[in-house]
């Protein structure tokens, strides 16, 4: 069964980016701490949890401001490098120069990207990139988990994870926890809304 | 053991999103909207607390947690709004037998009599924690620090050197938050317990007051305590009024 994960590093004190987001530094300055755990230092467990997330990701989920950040880094292959993971990216128009062979389909909305990448996914997974677009998904009620890197540090300043998700609380199941070492991996799955009388 | 190896620590209920309580908090509803979503784990169980008693009903994994974070507390250390909040905890402190220190501008005309001694400290956190702590030091316990506002003052000030979150798996979407405005501090994780409801994190702080704790504004802070030290009653002894 293919699920809609959104899947992001989060510092303690709530930021996936810090302050100074810009195109030479698109983690925000200082920002790349929220990711040395999955590249480079990698301890045993945060490599296992990193892994099996590549494994099961059939196709990914992206906003615009995310891609045109990271195009340039990613290339044609997207975010999963050599694995060409397919990815869909959520926009109000195609933009003028995307690289030649890419795995980028453009969408217009949300609810669009999820059903196509449904149909790419297969029986995997969807991974849902950047804070915006997880935000516009978990209040459509349409994101089954939450896997969440938490690092151990504050920020201040920057770009929270979660915001705009309106005034309902969202309830999310117990999680299941692996302990890196720096980051601890959370994995909680939404709890379905109860349906209001 | 001396006073300055005496560990400062805080505790707090945590949304995963870092609210400590809902929107439209006030000193009649502290937890604000929907914040009693985060101590739920106090009630999910049937282990009572060594401590505190009823009403608490924890799972018995928090149960050991939250009694074991009891027993290491030698000070409590509340800012005030928590103090009023609690009714002053009718003397009787928030922890039994453990010296209580009251951040605040004013001390409160009438304290409720007790066998805790209660002490109001009118001029900065860096006293309140070095009186704490001189008071942690006869039990060779740590201090605790209560409350959000009490919490980010001593991170602030460099004075911090552990926090425990107990992160509840929720997301308010609006609230108080934790952390506030404070940057460049770094943790090292030194305990988790997964727990019912509530998934358990004690964090080491690295560097202490992050990129603000600069030695120049600790130096002016410090000075500037010292000249409202010469100015204001340090304490009220428990029991006795004050103008």
């Amino acid at each position: 069964m293919t699920k809609v994960i959104f899947d992001m590093s989060v510092s303690l004190d709530g930021y996936m980016t810090a302050s100074g987001v810009r195109p030479e530094e698109p983690m925000g300055d200082g920002g790349q701490q929220l990711h040395t755990w999955a590249f480079g230092e990698a301890d045993e467990r945060s490599a296992k949890v990193l892994a099996e997330m590549r494994r099961n990701v059939g196709a990914g989920i992206v906003g615009r401001r995310t891609y045109d950040l990271s195009v340039p880094w990613w290339g044609a292959d997207g975010p999963s490098g050599s694995m060409r993971t397919p990815l869909f990216v959520v926009s109000h128009g195609k933009p003028k120069q995307v690289p030649h062979g890419g795995v980028y389909t453009f969408v217009h909305s949300p609810e669009e990207a999820v059903e196509r990448a449904r149909a790419a996914a297969g029986d995997q997974d969807i991974d849902v990139m950047g804070a915006q677009i997880g935000q516009q998904l978990i209040r459509a009620g349409l994101v089954d988990e939450i896997h969440v890197h938490l690092v151990p540090v504050l920020f201040g300043a920057g770009a929270r994870l979660f915001e705009n998700l309106g005034d309902d609380h969202i309830q999310l199941e117990a999680p299941s926890v692996i302990e890196g070492t720096t980051a601890t991996h959370l994995r909680y799955r939404v709890a379905k809304r109860t349906a209001r009388a | 053991m001396t006073e300055s190896s005496i560990t400062v620590g805080g505790a707090m209920s945590m949304s995963l999103d870092g609210f400590i309580a809902g929107v439209d908090d006030s000193p009649k509803a502290p937890l604000g909207k929907g914040g009693e979503r985060l101590f739920e784990w106090y009630f999910n169980g049937d282990t009572p607390s060594r401590h505190y008693g009823p009403p608490f009903r924890l799972s018995a994994v928090s149960a050991e947690l939250f009694d074991a974070r009891a027993d290491r507390c030698g000070a409590v250390i509340s800012g005030r709004r928590t103090y009023d909040v609690s009714n002053a905890w009718g003397g009787k402190g928030p922890l039994e037998g453990v010296p209580l220190f009251v951040l605040t501008h004013r001390v409160p005309r009438r304290v409720p009599r007790g066998d805790i001694p209660y002490t109001f400290v009118t001029n900065g956190i860096e006293r309140a924690v070095e009186q704490a702590r001189a008071a942690a030091a006869r039990s060779k316990k740590i201090v605790m620090v209560m409350g959000g506002k009490a919490i980010q003052h001593c991170l602030r000030a460099g004075l911090m050197d552990e926090i425990e979150i107990d992160l509840v798996p929720v997301l308010l979407g609006r609230g108080v938050p934790l952390f506030h405005e404070l940057g460049g501090v770094r943790f090292e994780r030194t305990l988790i317990v997964d727990a019912p409801g509530v998934t358990h994190l004690r964090y080491h702080i690295l560097n202490k007051g992050g990129r603000r704790g600069s030695p120049r504004a600790k130096k002016q802070r410090k000075e500037s305590a010292d000249r409202a030290t010469d100015r204001l009653r340090r304490s009220v002894p428990n029991g006795e009024e004050s103008k």
